[in-house]
C-alpha cells in the first residue's frame, strides 16, 4: 500500500480530529474505532462523534452545505 | 464526588422546556422520535440514581478562584463552591419577556406566570394564556386537558407556530381571542378575578382568570461570562477535545462551547 493512502493509527485505534475525520480525504471514524486527546469510550460520546463525522462527511461531498444543520424538530411535519 | 446542578430557570430541561416541550425531537439515538417534555423527564429520572443537588432560581453572576484553587460560583441568591465547574449554559441564561404594566409585578408568583412548571396548579382553573408562538400554543395544548378553560389571547390573527400544533389547536376545547392585547387586571382584594384584554378597535372585554400565563417568548444572555477569564469566541466558551477550559478545573459542554468541528445539534 503506498504510504500516502495510509490511515494514521494509535494502538489499535483510527486517529481523528475534532472533526471525526482521518488522515485520509473523506474517511472518517466514529465510537471505539477512533481515538483523539481525550477519548472516551461511551456510547453515549459515540452517539456524539456520529453527527459531527456526518456533518463533515456532508460538507465533503456538497462543500456548499450550511455548516450549521436544522434541528431535527424543524425536518418533519409530524 | 458529588454534584451541584445550578439552573437560572424555576424548572430544569432548558430550551426543551421553556420553548417546545411538546415538539417531537428526531435525533435522540435510540428514540425514532420523543417529545421534548418526555426527554427531559426521561434524563431527570436518570439523573435521580445519583440524587444530586438541583438549584433553581439562581443566575451565575461571576466566577472567582479561591487562593487554594477552589472556584466559587457567585450568584444572584448564594456563592457555591467546587473543585471543578462544568458550564452547560447554552446560548446564556433565559429571561422571560415581561408584560409591561405596572400592577403585574405584585401578581408574579401568585396568579401571573411566565413558565408553566407544575400543571397542579391550573387543575381545574380557567387559564388565559397570552402569547403567539410555538410555546404558547404548545403551553394551550399542554393545559386545554387539565385547566377548567384555557383562552390563548395572541395580538395578531394568526400564529408564528408549526403547521401541525396549529391544527391541533383548532380541533382542542382552546378558546382562540385574536387579535387582542392585554389591557388590565381587574382586581378584588391582593388577588385579580379578571384580565381585561382589547382589540384594535379599542373595544375591552373581561376574561374570567384564575390564573394568566404570558409567553412573549425569551432572550438569553450570557451576562458578564466574557469577564470571568475564560476564553470565548463571540458567546461561546471556548474547548479543547478534552472540554476543558482555558481555565484549569472548568469545562464546557453542549452549545455553550466552541471547537473546530463543532455541530450544533438537537
Amino acid at each position: 500500500m503506498p504510504s500516502e493512502t495510509a490511515i494514521l493509527t494509535k494502538g489499535h485505534a483510527i486517529v481523528v480530529n475534532s472533526k471525526m475525520e482521518t488522515t485520509l480525504p473523506g474517511i472518517y471514524a466514529v465510537g471505539d474505532s477512533n481515538t483523539y486527546e481525550g477519548k472516551v469510550k461511551l456510547i453515549a460520546c459515540g452517539f456524539g462523534e456520529a453527527p459531527i463525522a456526518i456533518n463533515s462527511a456532508k460538507h465533503f461531498v456538497d462543500p456548499e452545505t450550511k455548516k450549521h444543520i436544522k434541528h431535527s424538530t424543524d425536518l418533519f411535519s409530524h | 464526588m458529588s454534584v451541584k446542578i445550578v439552573e437560572s430557570l424555576p424548572n430544569v430541561g432548558g430550551q426543551l422546556t421553556a420553548l417546545y416541550p411538546e415538539k417531537y425531537i428526531y435525533d435522540i439515538a435510540g428514540f425514532p422520535k420523543i417529545r421534548a417534555k418526555d426527554l427531559v423527564h426521561n434524563l431527570s429520572e436518570q439523573l435521580s440514581i445519583f440524587s444530586p443537588t438541583i438549584i433553581t432560581g439562581e443566575s451565575v453572576e461571576d466566577l472567582t478562584r479561591l487562593e487554594d484553587g477552589t472556584w466559587q460560583l457567585t450568584t444572584d441568591v448564594d456563592t457555591h463552591l467546587s473543585k471543578t465547574i462544568i458550564f452547560t449554559t447554552g446560548n446564556g441564561a433565559f429571561e422571560p419577556k415581561r408584560l409591561e404594566l405596572a400592577e403585574a409585578m405584585k401578581y408574579e408568583g401568585s396568579q401571573l406566570h411566565y413558565f408553566v412548571d407544575d400543571m397542579g396548579t391550573f387543575a381545574g382553573k380557567d387559564v388565559v394564556l397570552f402569547g403567539g408562538g410555538d410555546s404558547a400554543v404548545d403551553w394551550a395544548l399542554m393545559l386545554e386537558p387539565v385547566a377548567k378553560s384555557v383562552t390563548l389571547v395572541h395580538r395578531r390573527d394568526s400564529f408564528r407556530a408549526h403547521e401541525h400544533s396549529i391544527e391541533l389547536l383548532h380541533q382542542s376545547k382552546v378558546i382562540i381571542k385574536t387579535p387582542y392585547v392585554v389591557d388590565h387586571f381587574e382586581p378584588e382584594g391582593e388577588a385579580f378575578t379578571h384580565v381585561a384584554v382589547r382589540n384594535p378597535d379599542g373595544e375591552v372585554e373581561l376574561l374570567k382568570a384564575d390564573h394568566v400565563i404570558v409567553n412573549y417568548g425569551f432572550r438569553s444572555s450570557i451576562g458578564n461570562m466574557k469577564n470571568w477569564g475564560m476564553e470565548m469566541e463571540r458567546h461561546a466558551i471556548v474547548v479543547n477535545s478534552k472540554m476543558e477550559t482555558t481555565l484549569p478545573g472548568i469545562y464546557a459542554v453542549g452549545d455553550s462551547n466552541t471547537y473546530e468541528g463543532t455541530c450544533h445539534c438537537g
